[in-house]
Parts: C-alpha cells; sequence; structure tokens
C-alpha cells in the first residue's frame, strides 16, 4: 500500500475503534434518547444506594448522610416543573447531607422505560409521573406506613386520597399525589364581562344563556380539540347516569339508550345555533386551544386546569382565567359536586434501601414552601390543603374542588375503551361541527361497535 | 491460499453472535411472546399467561385494528404509486440535464432529512390550518373559495392530509435511488436510440424502465418496510389518542404495549402486542416473496 493511504486507513480504524467504545461507555439508561440534564454522573445502575462517598456536599453530619438516592423524573429540566424541583433538590442535599441522582427522562422516558429499567435491576429509588401506578405491582411499596409515621395524610384533600386508593385492589396508598388538576370549563372572564355574564353557569340552561349572550356580543362561545373532544360528552352523560353506566355505554356498546341520543341533542343542539367555532370540525391538538382560546378569540373550552400553564406563554400575564365545572344538566342524577379530578403522583420502589429519605424528599416537594413555588410556576394546584397560595388563574376551581364529593373518571368514563374512541372521536367532532345529527351518532356509534 | 478453519471461526464468529442475541433472539421471542397474555413487556415468564392463538383471533375481529391494516395498505399501495411515481419521474428529469441539478437533487432530498416531528408540525400547524394556513391563503387568493373553505384535517380529508405530507418527505429518499440506477445505464444505448429516431418518452419506456427492474425491486421493498413502520406521522397528526382515519398497526401495537392515553385502569398487553408484531413482520415477508417472484432481472445484462 502507499504509504499515505496506509496512515489514512489507519487514522480511520483509530476513529472507528475510539467512536465504538465511546458509544459502550457512557450509557446512562436501558431507555431511548432521556433527556439531557442529569446531575451528577448517571452511572450505569449501581446496586447498593447507600455508598460510603464522603460527604457530597453538606459536611456529612445531616440526617440521612451518607445516603444515596435515584430519582427518575417524568419532567423536562427545562420545564417550569423540572426547574423548581431541581433547586428543592439541591436545597434537600444540603440540609441532609444525602446525595440524589436527579435524572429528567421526559413522560415517554417513564410509561416506556421505567419498569424494563427496573426490571434490568437498574437502581431507581422513587419516581414521579401519571397518576395510577397499579401496573408496576410489586415493584412499589405501600406508603401506609411511613405516612402514619410523619402525619401526612392530614394536610391532602381527602377525595385524592380515596381516589388514589382506589387504584389498588389491597386498597393501600403506593403514590403521593400532586399537580392536582381539574376537569371542567376553562374560560376567558374578559369576554364573559363584554357580554354580560356575571356569574358562571351552575345548570344547562345557564350555561346555553351564556353561550347566547357571548354569541350577541360578537364572540365565539365554544371550541375544543380533537385530543378533548371527549370530556363535554362525557361529563355530560355522566350528569345523565353516572360514570360507571358511561363505561358500560363504551365498553358495551349501548349506544342505543335513551340517555344518550338526548346527550347528543343536546350537542346538536348548540352546533345548530352556532355556538361552535367553523373549524372545531377539524381541529387537530392544539389548535383550538393555541389558536383560538389562547389568543381571545373563544370564550369556552372544556379541558382540564393544566390548560393554564400549557397555555401560558401565548396567553401572556394579563389574560383573565376563569373555571366552571360542567353544568347540571336537566333530569341528571348528579350536579357540580361531581367532578373529574385527577393527579401526577410520586412512588417509592422496592429497590430503595432507604425509604424514609426518599419519602422525607417527597414530602418536601409537597409541602410547604416548595409546594407553593411548584404551584405558583407551573400555574397548578398545591397539594398541601394549608397552601392557601392557589395561583391566581386558578382560584375559581378551588371551591369546586373543596366541595367536591364524587369522583368522575376521566370525561366522565367515555374515554374507558380504547378500541371505541378512534371511532367516537370522529362522531363527536361531526356533532360538534353540525355535520351530523344526533340519531345519526347514534346509529354509527352503533354500526362503529358491532363486533 | 491454504483455508485455516480455526481462522475462519475466529473471524466470523462475533459477528454471528451479535446477530444471533440483537436479530435472531428477539424475534423467535418476540414470535413466543405473541401466543401469551402478559402485562409488562419486562415481566418474568412465571407472570405470562398462555393465550394460544387466542391474540390472533381476537386481533383480526377487532374493528379498529381492522381499519389499521386497511389504512396501511391505502398508505402502500396508493401511497407507493405516488412516491415511486413522483420519485421516478424527477429522477428521469433530472438526468436529462437540467440546470443546477445538484441544487435540486439537495432540494428534493431535503425533506427526508428534517425530522419528521418537524415536518409534521409544519403541515398541521401552517399548512393544513384553516384559518391562516398556506392552503387556505393560496386559494382565497385564486378566488377558489370551495377549495379554501376545505377542513383538510377534518374526518374526510385528514387520511389524505397525512398521505401528502408523507409522500411530500419520501419522494427524495427514492429518488435518488433511481438517479443511481439509471447512472448505471451506458449512454450508448440512449445515443444509438436517438440515432434510430427515438423520441425522449420512447427512450424512457423501452431502455430505461426495463433496465430499471432490479431497483424498482429494491424501492418496492424498501418501501414496504418504511411503510410497515409507519408511526411517527400518525401519532402526530392524532396526538393522545388514535383515529380511525390515521391509525396503524404500530400505533395500534403502542397503545396496547403502554396503555392507551386517559383510561382509567392500566391496560397493557405485551403479548398481543408481540402478535401485532408478528403480523407486521409477516406482511413484509410476503411482500418480498410476492416482487422477487414477479420481477426477474436477471435475464437482462447491460
Amino acid at each position: 500500500m502507499k504509504k499515505s493511504k496506509k496512515w489514512t486507513s489507519l487514522a480511520i480504524c483509530g476513529a472507528l475503534v475510539t467512536t465504538i467504545l465511546a458509544g459502550c461507555g457512557g450509557s446512562s439508561s436501558g431507555d431511548q434518547a432521556g433527556t439531557a440534564g442529569t446531575t451528577p454522573a448517571a452511572g450505569s445502575g449501581e446496586t447498593t444506594a447507600a455508598t460510603t462517598q464522603a460527604a457530597g456536599t453538606s459536611g456529612g453530619t445531616g440526617e440521612f448522610a451518607g445516603v444515596k438516592l435515584v430519582y427518575w423524573s417524568n419532567w423536562e429540566s427545562t420545564e417550569p416543573q423540572g426547574m423548581v424541583i431541581t433547586e428543592a433538590v439541591r436545597e434537600f442535599e444540603a440540609e441532609t447531607g444525602a446525595e440524589v441522582d436527579l435524572q429528567f427522562k421526559g413522560r415517554k422516558g417513564i410509561k416506556e422505560g421505567l419498569i424494563p429499567a427496573l426490571d434490568a435491576d437498574q437502581q431507581v429509588d422513587l419516581f414521579d409521573g401519571a397518576g395510577n401506578k397499579s401496573n408496576y405491582g410489586d415493584r412499589i411499596i405501600s406508603l401506609e406506613e411511613l405516612m402514619k409515621e410523619r402525619d401526612y395524610e392530614k394536610d391532602t384533600n381527602p377525595a385524592l386520597m380515596t381516589l388514589n386508593r382506589s387504584y389498588y385492589s389491597d386498597g393501600q396508598l403506593y403514590e403521593i399525589p400532586y399537580q392536582m388538576k381539574a376537569n371542567g370549563y376553562l374560560y376567558n372572564k374578559d369576554m364573559f364581562d363584554k357580554a354580560g355574564i356575571d356569574k358562571a353557569p351552575v345548570s344547562w340552561a345557564d350555561f346555553v344563556d351564556a353561550c347566547q349572550k357571548l354569541k350577541d356580543a360578537g364572540y365565539i362561545p365554544l371550541t375544543t380539540d380533537d385530543a378533548y373532544a371527549m370530556q363535554a360528552f362525557g361529563q355530560h352523560l355522566a350528569r345523565l347516569i353516572g360514570d360507571e353506566e358511561v363505561k358500560k355505554v363504551v365498553n358495551e356498546g349501548l349506544w342505543d339508550r335513551e340517555e344518550v341520543l338526548a346527550a347528543a341533542k343536546s350537542f346538536e343542539d348548540l352546533a345548530s345555533k352556532g355556538y361552535f367555532s367553523p373549524q372545531v370540525g377539524a381541529n387537530v391538538w392544539p389548535t383550538g386551544q393555541n389558536t383560538e382560546l389562547a389568543t381571545g378569540r373563544v370564550a369556552m373550552y372544556c379541558a382540564g386546569t393544566y390548560v393554564v400553564n400549557e397555555t401560558k406563554t401565548i396567553t401572556g400575564p394579563d389574560f383573565r382565567w376563569g373555571f366552571f365545572a360542567y353544568p347540571e344538566v336537566d333530569n341528571g342524577i348528579n350536579g357540580q359536586e361531581a367532578l373529574v379530578i385527577g393527579n401526577q403522583s410520586f412512588a417509592i420502589t422496592k429497590k430503595c434501601a432507604n425509604p424514609e429519605a426518599a419519602f422525607a424528599l417527597i414530602e418536601k416537594l409537597t409541602r410547604g414552601s416548595w409546594d407553593v413555588r411548584l404551584a405558583q410556576e407551573s400555574l397548578a394546584l398545591p397539594a398541601d390543603m394549608n397552601n392557601e397560595s392557589w395561583p391566581e388563574q386558578l382560584q375559581e376551581a378551588k371551591p369546586y374542588m373543596e366541595n367536591c364529593t364524587e369522583l368522575f373518571a376521566t370525561s366522565g368514563g367515555l374515554e374507558n375503551n380504547p378500541d371505541i374512541t378512534p371511532a367516537l372521536k370522529e362522531n363527536l367532532m361531526k356533532l360538534y361541527a353540525g355535520t351530523c345529527t344526533a340519531e345519526e351518532f347514534v346509529s354509527n356509534m352503533l354500526a362503529a361497535s358491532k363486533n | 491460499m491454504k483455508r485455516n478453519r480455526s481462522m475462519v471461526v475466529a473471524f466470523a464468529l462475533p459477528g454471528t453472535l451479535l446477530f444471533l442475541v440483537t436479530m435472531v433472539y428477539p424475534i423467535v421471542r418476540t414470535v413466543f411472546m405473541s401466543f401469551f397474555s402478559i402485562q409488562e413487556i419486562t415481566d418474568s415468564v412465571d407472570k405470562w399467561k398462555f393465550n394460544g392463538i387466542e391474540n390472533y383471533v381476537s386481533l383480526m375481529k377487532n374493528s379498529l385494528y381492522q381499519a389499521s391494516w386497511i389504512n396501511l395498505a391505502k398508505i402502500f399501495l396508493i401511497g407507493g404509486v405516488i412516491t415511486l411515481g413522483i420519485s421516478l419521474l424527477l429522477a428521469v428529469i433530472l438526468k436529462n440535464g437540467v440546470r443546477g441539478r445538484g441544487f435540486f437533487q439537495a432540494a428534493i432530498y431535503l425533506p427526508n432529512v428534517i425530522s419528521a416531528v418537524a415536518m409534521a408540525t409544519m403541515w398541521i400547524q401552517y399548512i393544513f390550518n384553516p384559518s391562516y394556513g398556506f392552503l387556505t391563503k393560496f386559494f382565497s387568493a385564486l378566488h377558489l373559495d370551495s377549495l379554501a373553505g376545505i377542513q383538510w384535517l377534518g374526518g374526510d380529508f385528514k387520511f389524505w392530509a397525512l398521505l401528502i405530507s408523507y409522500c411530500f418527505g419520501m419522494i427524495g429518499h427514492f429518488m435518488l435511488i433511481w438517479v443511481s440506477g439509471i447512472e448505471r445505464i451506458g449512454i450508448d444505448y440512449y445515443e444509438a436510440a436517438a440515432i434510430d429516431g427515438a423520441n425522449k418518452v420512447k427512450q424512457f419506456l423501452y431502455i430505461t424502465l426495463p433496465l430499471l427492474k432490479g431497483i424498482f425491486r429494491t424501492n418496492i421493498i424498501m418501501w414496504s418496510i418504511s411503510v410497515s413502520g409507519f408511526f411517527i406521522w400518525s401519532k402526530l397528526f392524532s396526538p393522545i389518542s388514535a383515529d380511525t382515519s390515521t391509525v396503524v398497526p404500530m400505533v395500534y401495537m403502542y397503545d396496547k404495549l403502554f396503555g392507551a392515553e386517559n383510561v382509567d385502569e392500566i391496560r397493557r398487553d405485551a403479548g398481543i402486542a408481540a402478535a401485532v408484531g408478528v403480523m407486521l413482520c409477516l406482511f413484509i415477508v410476503f411482500i418480498f416473496t410476492v416482487v422477487n417472484r414477479l420481477i426477474k432481472d436477471d435475464d437482462l445484462e447491460f
């Protein structure tokens, strides 16, 4: 081989070997593209939680000195929640002498990657994420004892405690709720004022009246996105028959019930009066939320209180948000005391060698000043019932949550059958857009569920 | 050169082992899993519940699953004709010597390089938007108001919106493959044909097309592989939960494997997801066999 060719080929081989070795080296966890932003080096899975590292940041005299916790979070490090949690964790480390390896995995990283990581013996001590962690089975521990030791339960909304215990067949608590949200109608208070509506609707008649007043004042009363199309109809139907019956309707195809037709007729009525935005039939999320609601073109939107945080960069700080629970309907069996409430939650894994330390961290994040910060920065509801400082934009949700005595399933139970949800979404969008009648809606759904 | 058996084994062994572990083992395990009901994908084998062919039977009876395959077939056939046809046309035009050939090749290939998430966001939030979107403004400017009023992302049109966006992004990739295939054809044939009086169209039909048979087969197989993995575009056009007009088998598999959103009871089944995967694999094998039978390119030498 000519000399130059020899050296070139040698250099390329060297580069190849180096890249292979580099690729084998720093792999931090078993899942795909976890997001950037890990605090102390994400090693590849140590199996002992307590290490004898020399006193991390504080001089080794704190309550949990020498304890190492691996915390997987479903937030991104750049989200408001992620930023607040990062600071809170640093303060926790300084106060207690523990060392917390905080890794931001994102929603997918937890949903798709956490269980395989745990099953592959990777060390994860605590994590957060969507509520209902019942599929984790025996990978997470019961928190009843820890809660009793620290007298934790009294400061959390009891409805949420009931909800989170209901996920588990033994009725025990395996997850600590936070970042609560409620579902109902979010509305633009400026538009309501200008249209002369001084009270949030309580009954269906109030609601239709409000829509008419808004239309007369030249505003578009309602819009939605495909992702949230089920919320209004589902809650309406749940007012008529309760969420357990709604689940039966979607799972067993009982679309010929008279209440289904009645609910469909109510929405057909709204559509025929022109209360929905003209583009509602084609809104792929987040089109309706971002380009219609947040920009101040439409007055009301049926979704959860998290919308306020999600649209804050578009609405700006001066947007006056209002909230009311789904109105009561004629011949309904429940009223505004039945509400869809959900939450994110923390859980501690079986692998955690020091659950007290993990619980102390969870307590720090969900009580007192850090709970307030989290609520304010992410425009969410505080986990601690004693925290009076609800974000101003969500003040109107407070009375509904405090008076809630019955919890609805998500969308009143209407999304309980994922196999029928696509067809349901399609037909609901048509109903809202006024391109199908209530009878057609019922017959389409009957046809779709025949199998 | 003397054949040294131990050397042969030593060099072949690492690659073979890697292949067995990363390719063969997952396939075998997936096929095996498809006969069970399994909640979490990494559950230990003692938690698996034997189901026989029940997974396959219930899948084939499920109307949403059937809809996903119908969508896949439509994307494969109609999208295939559009993508392969337009990319071939562009390749032929480019090879016939337009000016700025390098620029056009790069420009047409550019959508393929940009992430699907960015592209889909552009299509959904800008081009197809019914209030201020590109298509609406374009048709309004031409006073074609009925066309301007089309709700591109509404139920009737959503599938076509998806198909157009996807094909737009894929044309560049196949065009480059056609271009490389055309470059292999000697220029003498075209010169001889031109002297004999054949025009461009005749040259295309009688020289280019027949000599591209092998490339054609390659492209069909590559197209079927990328179509069977159709996932991101469908998820972007139907975020949060699937739509009957955009669902494809892989989206269905994802929802079964990790649980659909907004369902209060967590329902995950890795066994059914494995069965979907097996069916997708069989789809590709089927296409491969059919294409190999129909298109034989070993009778031509040039």
